[in-house]
């Protein structure tokens, strides 16, 4: 690692070569290919470890200067989590952070627990440290041992280095505990262990995301970057610390709101440490760079990951492939290392090294730095012209902006972070003199050539250098903070062009933002093949994930309203929600559907959104620890990033890289996916492009991987292929989905040379033809497969589904526990049919395939190249969909029987199947206008009319007779006219118009006959002239033929009615008598069941007087009736007989 | 009609405690002579259950039941004929729906304890086995309860049977022929949104459609082609045969506005018995308020050329 810095500072190899030789991994191609400097071949093995090697180098450079703010994060404890990770073996050994690595505490704790407090926390371009801090972390952290588990690959035998870095770390923890002293008792309550160094560098990076968040509440307290944490109280507010031109501390707050809520603020809870970055190994972030995947071989990824395998032996595995691998560079790591622990030994005891830290608000130079007057002196004057070894600085500006342009580094705006806070060091007075520690300046110059961030005027030269190369990126920051980078002082006077630039930035990026402003976030919608019930296994998750979905836009949306606001806290208002969300993804196993909810909701969010929904799901994440969850969000991240290259804008990408940034530093998260999602990623695209394979198979993420993280995400390798192949292909998707041929012909199977031919021909085909023309070939087949599924599921299932639905109908009365039987055997049937979809199939795909080949392709095309075109498209179409169909009808099938079949069992009132035909087969007459009144009019109307009927009335209320009449008519209207009628209401009105005639036959409706006459209550006249007649004619009438659905007219003869007519004092039976007999002519009941009716009215206790005259009309209507029957003259009513109960009541 | 949060509260303040009754109904449009009936009425209907919600509690206590309960034996012991039940709902300001109810419910607990003497005198043995099994099974068991106000005819007892059917006849907010009344307007308003969207030619995926298809969350109508209506795109258009107060709105946003939003986008609402003008505040967001249909619809162009 030094090696190459020297080489570099040497300048016997250019930047270019370094980069060159970053990018280009071993093992892929000779390294003359890629014109790989001579002098770094033989340091191959080392690139994938250069870039955390270098960002832990710059970070250990500049601690000295690094004043303002946080403690860097290669600083102190940080630096030791770097140094482990930076070298090449050590990557291996242990480039999982302390909090991670959990799996070899059990060899080494009894070795190295011991020296806890004597950790360095300058240990930064030390081996190994991270690795010896995992082993002090806590054995029983708490992290799930899954995810420990996942970096179980560290063969590199742990304890090469222990002797060596117990040395090393002792002196330098000891001046770290001595100098945050308020820091560390707080953390070790907290969690055993953890007081070690080994919260290392991700520690950091945790932090400077709470700082972020805090200082943008107003509440800052975070400048603290020691391991150690505090509560908020304990923090004064330093505010005035630092002149407000300065971007520091106080020029946090216009840092980009990453994390910017609140929610963290709860720091006695240990679930939510924001570890300080271990700038680990490295992490391409948009693209598969060769320098990662440049694994050793014994790091296959299964053997790394493998999860359930002994650890001892798996180790010992590791081990013994390691070393030959390793053996290389193990001399010069030797060499390092003891350079290292010389150094650290010296700055560890020398006072003066812990004076530098007054950033640190716990230590005790806070106290002096916080008086502002008296520190504003030690505020250097950064001078360009004071600036030493430009040439060096210009170097490691290059090297290092080029890692970050080339996405090598873990999180682009941690790095600026870093920059940002060169640019505003303060320094001090001793370093300003220039008569800075001699001891800190050999040891450093002994590791790489000098001491190159001595003073601050080489820091903020250093910074200016990489701010003017990382332009792009910086102008695409928020606003306020371009504001402060134009007016600062310091790049003013260091690059007036960049300062120029910045000016110019800010100026547009006002017009930018206002346009943006008014947007807000947009949903994902909902896809009924993705989202409905049959993507769920059982009806409980489908309700679960429905309520999930819109919880999380509710947290969304709250926290979009709120979280600019003072005083809102995040975590104390969404926490709880949040964790009860999450609680059900685990209960569930909807983790796919949340997952592909928040995937697109980060592919929608538009520039200024993404940053704003990130920022909500880091503080979700905040509230919420839930591993399993975060790993498949940040998989699919990946992959989503990975394959939007094209797509994306660029502030798009950067964000929503910076928002995987970030959370990739959740202490959950097993760090590994970067470089295995990666490995896979790039090893899927060759395969592909290679080997051809059906989609299916094509190893797209590392199960193993997925296992071992999530046991029970059984269904993660089909969620990431429908990725995939679904949303993936809409944001332009990053495989190719048709292959020249699928491992699952369908067509018969010629033999291998011949199929192997028959690929080469294609390939052939298409080599000389412009390759828009394969474009449209597969996009055609992709299209014209899935359609052929779709018209499949639409029309041949949808008819078999059908004719199941009436198999059914007819058999579901049987006792229930015959159905399962029943469905089995409707299913059997069925399927069989079923089979007739890959004929149909076939058919669709060779009609509409050349179809559409033809309208996209040139009108110019020749004959037979359009032919070939159409064929190939025809049969990959043909392929994709019969593919799809031979696996998967018959299950549809069987799944959509059995929806139906449960709806059917559902629907109210089944199995009355009638009711509907009924309702279907009434039309409005012919020439309706559908201007009858409203039913819900007439319903209140007559339960108006109701109302008076059963009273209590005002004094003189009446019914008025025309208007009953009318109403009646309207009534009727409205029922013939089927626009605005629905079940219920027709039934209502059915039911509302029984209790009136009950109430009219039982004179319980005070009608009014004419305006005219004075009298309020009339005399009722007798029989004939009784206009009640009229009125239950028209009921009468208006049951029989206005009414879809069956009038409850039994309901007269229930006891409630029929007591209306007890409770009369001169009974009038014959209007019920009428109504009897109305009853028989209208067919609406038949004479058998009114006898019945009686007889049953007879059995009840009514009184003695009333139950003889129910026994006397029963008589009557029975003799009549026969009478009647007899004449065969049905319609005459023999008043004779009227008269006679009449006269007996 | 949009109401101004002052207009709306001038109303709601009148309706203090007002008795939901016909004649109550009546007084509301002689004071309010400017606005709809139906505006006022789905105001009042609103404002009376925030009341019964507020004082639901106290009417349950079991001292509360049983106070009632004596009260009605006493009431129809003297005379039978009287709105015993119905007078004391407005006596003690409990909705009578509500107040037949308790007493339905008390009814049945009694009755359930002797049955075997009482009501198999009544020779109906299978009916009574049957209502006793119910009872037995589900203490109060709702359905059977729901069951008798929907038709008091199935109440054993027939004075019960004539004073539940008075309670739920005479209230206007409450009970299943006001709940019946409130579904046959929502489905109609359905209806004439349906004949509006034809007639302009908006191509849409009506509720039982999307039902079928598996949607989880369905509004009333999804546009198969967005359009823009007063500047703002929508997506979906819900009916709501009601007027919109604080309350209601806030119900709905949270139980289907929002889950429309969620995952089909912007959408408009509309209240056809008008709205508190101060709620139609998401229209940025994508919840936009009308209180007809909308006069101002923009499509896109294709579709338009294809009319």
């Amino acid at each position: 690692m030094a090696a190459v810095l020297e080489l570099l500072l040497q300048e016997e190899v250019p930047v270019s070569a370094v980069v060159r030789w970053l990018q280009h991994g071993p093992g892929h191609r000779p390294a003359e290919e890629n014109h790989i400097h001579d002098k770094l071949v033989s340091l191959s093995l080392l690139q994938k470890d250069f870039v955390p090697f270098l960002l832990n180098f710059l970070r250990e450079q500049t601690s000295q200067i690094l004043t303002n703010g946080p403690s860097t994060p290669a600083k102190t404890p940080s630096s030791k989590a770097h140094g482990n990770q930076r070298t090449g073996s050590e990557r291996r050994a242990g480039h999982a952070t302390s909090s991670r690595v959990q799996l070899f505490s059990q060899r080494t704790s009894a070795t190295t627990c011991t020296t806890d407090t004597s950790f360095s926390p300058a240990a930064a371009s030390s081996s190994s440290s991270s690795f010896s801090g995992s082993n002090l972390s806590s054995p029983c952290g708490d992290f799930p041992s899954v995810v420990s588990s996942s970096s179980p690959s560290f063969g590199y035998s742990p304890v090469l280095h222990h002797g060596e870095k117990r040395s090393s770390q002792k002196a330098s923890l000891g001046s770290f505990l001595t100098a945050t002293p308020e820091a560390l008792p707080v953390r070790r309550g907290r969690r055993k262990g953890n007081s070690s160094v080994g919260a290392s560098g991700r520690q950091v990076a945790r932090d400077l995301g709470r700082s972020l968040a805090e200082e943008e509440d107003g509440k800052n307290d975070s400048v603290l970057w020691s391991g150690g944490r505090r509560k908020r109280s304990e923090v004064p507010l330093d505010s005035a610390r630092s002149p407000p031109s300065q971007l520091n501390l106080n020029n946090l707050e216009e840092f980009p709101p990453m994390g910017a809520a609140s929610g963290w603020t709860n720091k006695s809870k240990p679930s939510r440490r924001i570890n300080p970055t271990p700038v680990s190994a490295e992490r391409p972030l948009s693209k598969p760079k060769t320098c990662f995947t440049s694994t050793p071989v014994s790091q296959s990824p299964a053997a790394r990951l493998s999860p359930g395998s002994s650890l001892e032996a798996f180790t010992t595995v590791q081990e013994g492939h390691l070393t030959s691998v390793i053996s290389n560079s193990l001399q010069e790591e030797r060499e390092m290392l003891k350079k290292e622990r010389c150094k650290l030994l010296h700055q560890a005891s020398s006072p003066a090294g812990m004076s530098f830290d007054p950033g640190t608000p716990t230590k005790p130079s806070y106290t002096r730095s916080a008086s502002l007057p008296a520190e504003s002196h030690l505020v250097t004057c950064a001078n360009p012209t004071k600036v030493s070894c430009k040439k060096q600085l210009e170097c490691l500006a290059q090297l290092y902006s080029s890692c970050i342009a080339e996405n090598l580094v873990p999180n682009i705006f941690l790095e600026l972070f870093f920059v940002l806070q060169l640019l505003t060091s303060k320094g001090t007075s001793t370093a300003e003199d220039g008569d800075s520690d001699l001891e800190i300046n050999e040891s450093s110059r002994e590791v790489s050539g000098g001491q190159h961030f001595q003073s601050v005027h080489n820091c903020v030269y250093f910074a200016v250098r990489v701010l003017d190369y990382q332009y792009e990126i910086i102008s695409h920051l928020e606003k306020g903070i371009l504001k402060l980078l134009a007016e600062n002082e310091r790049i003013a006077s260091f690059s007036p062009t960049l300062h120029k630039r910045l000016r110019q930035a800010y100026e547009s990026s006002a017009a930018k933002v206002s346009l943006l402003l008014p947007c807000s976030v947009q949903s994902v919608s909902f896809q009924p093949e993705t989202d409905n019930r049959s993507n769920f296994p059982s009806d409980r998750a489908f309700h679960i994930f429905k309520k999930q979905r819109d919880i999380f836009y509710e947290l969304l949306r709250e926290w979009e309203d709120n979280h600019e606001k003072s005083g809102w806290d995040f975590e104390r208002v969404l926490g709880n929600k949040i964790r009860a969300m999450m609680a059900h993804l685990s209960a569930t196993c909807n983790h796919s559907h949340f997952a592909r909810l928040f995937q697109k909701q980060l592919i929608q969010v538009n520039d200024l959104e993404s940053e704003r929904f990130g920022n909500f799901f880091l503080n979700e994440n905040g509230g919420a620890e839930n591993s399993h969850f975060l790993l498949l969000i940040l998989l699919h991240g990946r992959l989503m990033v990975l394959s939007e290259d094209k797509k994306m804008s660029f502030l798009n990408k950067l964000l929503i890289l910076a928002v995987l940034g970030w959370l990739f530093q959740v202490p959950s998260v097993p760090e590994e996916l970067f470089f295995t999602t990666d490995d896979r990623q790039e090893r899927f695209m060759m395969d592909t492009v290679t080997s051809a394979q059906a989609l299916d198979s094509v190893p797209l993420v590392d199960q193993q991987l997925l296992y071992t993280c999530c046991p029970y995400l059984g269904e993660l390798r089909k969620l990431l292929a429908s990725f995939v192949a679904g949303s993936g292909a809409k944001n332009g998707g990053f495989i190719r989905k048709i292959t020249p041929t699928a491992a699952e012909s369908l067509a018969p199977k010629a033999s291998v040379t011949q199929q192997k031919l028959q690929v080469e021909l294609e390939q052939a085909f298409f080599h000389n033809q412009p390759s828009s023309l394969r474009r449209t070939v597969e996009f055609v087949a992709e299209r014209v497969g899935s359609n052929c599924v779709k018209h499949i599921k639409a029309t041949l299932v949808a008819e078999l589904v059908q004719r199941a639905e009436a198999m059914l109908q007819d058999k579901v009365k049987e006792d229930a526990a015959s159905h399962d039987k029943l469905l089995e055997e409707v299913c059997t049937h069925l399927c069989e049919e079923g089979a007739e979809a890959l004929i149909k199939g076939r058919e669709f795909c060779k009609k509409k395939g050349p179809e559409a080949v033809r309208v996209l392709l040139p009108e110019e095309t020749s004959a037979a190249v359009l032919s070939s075109a159409e064929n190939i498209a025809v049969e990959l179409a043909t392929e994709k969909a019969c593919g799809w169909l031979s696996a998967n009808i018959a299950a549809l099938i069987k799944r959509e029987v059995k929806a139906t079949f449960n709806r059917m069992l559902k629907v109210p009132g089944f199995p009355l199947p009638s009711d509907d035909t009924l309702e279907l087969r009434r039309d409005c007459p012919s020439g309706c206008q559908h201007c009858a009144p409203f039913p819900s009019q007439v319903i209140n109307e007559i339960k108006d009319v109701l109302c008076v009927a059963v009273g209590p009335r005002d004094e003189g209320e009446v019914i008025d007779y025309v208007w009953l009449e009318c109403l009646l008519g309207r009534l009727s209207q409205t029922l013939q006219c089927r626009k605005f009628m629905c079940p219920t209401s027709e039934q209502q009105l059915a039911k509302c118009s029984v209790e009136l005639a009950s109430l009219l036959v039982s004179d319980r409706v005070p009608l009014s006959l004419e305006v005219k006459s004075p009298k309020k209550s009339p005399e009722r006249l007798r029989v004939k002239n009784d206009p009640t007649y009229g009125l239950l004619k028209l009921l009468l009438s208006v049951w029989k033929e206005d009414f879809g659905t069956p009038v409850p007219v039994q309901l007269i003869f229930s006891k409630k009615n029929v007591s209306y007519l007890a409770e009369v004092k001169l009974r009038e039976w014959d209007l019920f008598l009428f109504l009897l007999h109305g009853l028989v002519e209208h067919e609406l009941m038949r004479t058998s069941e009114i006898e019945s009716c009686l007889h049953s009215l007879e059995e009840l206790p009514w009184p003695s007087d009333f139950l003889k005259d129910l026994k006397m009309l029963s008589r009557v209507f029975v003799s009549e009736h026969h009478t009647k029957e007899l004449r065969t003259n049905p319609c005459e009513l023999t008043r004779r007989s009227l008269g006679t109960v009449t006269a007996q009541s | 009609m949009k109401l101004s949060k002052a207009q709306y509260d001038e109303i709601a303040q009148f309706l203090g405690h007002v008795q939901p009754t016909r004649q109550s109904l009546r007084k509301l449009k002689e004071k309010f002579p400017s606005q709809s009936q139906s505006t006022l009425l789905s105001i009042f209907s609103q404002e009376y259950q925030k009341q019964i919600k507020r004082t639901h509690a106290k009417h349950h206590t079991a001292e509360a039941i049983e106070t009632y309960y004596q009260r009605y034996l006493n009431g129809v012991m003297k005379n039978a004929a009287a709105p015993v039940l119905l007078e004391l709902a407005n006596e003690v300001d409990f909705a009578p729906s509500l107040m037949a109810r308790i007493v339905l419910e008390r009814f049945l607990q009694e009755k359930e304890q002797t049955i075997p003497v009482t009501w198999l005198a009544f020779g109906n043995e299978i009916q009574c086995t049957w209502l006793r099994s119910q009872i037995i099974k589900f203490p109060s068991s709702k359905t059977l309860i729901n069951s008798m106000l929907r038709d008091p005819s199935q109440i054993p007892d027939g004075v019960l049977a004539t004073q539940v059917y008075q309670c739920t006849v005479n209230d206007c907010c409450y009970g299943p022929l006001v709940d019946c009344i409130k579904h046959a307007i929502g489905h109609e308003h359905e209806v004439l949104l349906r004949e509006m969207l034809l007639e302009k030619n908006l191509s849409f995926i009506a509720e039982d459609q999307l039902r079928a298809k598996g949607y989880d969350k369905t509004p009333d109508f999804i546009l198969e082609v967005p359009v823009a209506v007063e500047g703002h795109i929508i997506h979906w258009i819900e009916s709501k045969a009601s007027f919109g107060d604080e309350s209601s709105h806030q119900a709905y946003l949270q139980d289907q506005f929002w889950s429309y939003w969620n995952r089909f986008g912007p959408g408009l609402v509309i209240y056809w018995y008008g709205f508190i003008e101060e709620l139609d505040c998401h229209r940025e967001r994508g919840i936009l308020l009308k209180d007809c249909f909308p006069t101002d619809i923009v499509t896109l162009r294709h579709s338009m050329a294809q009319h």
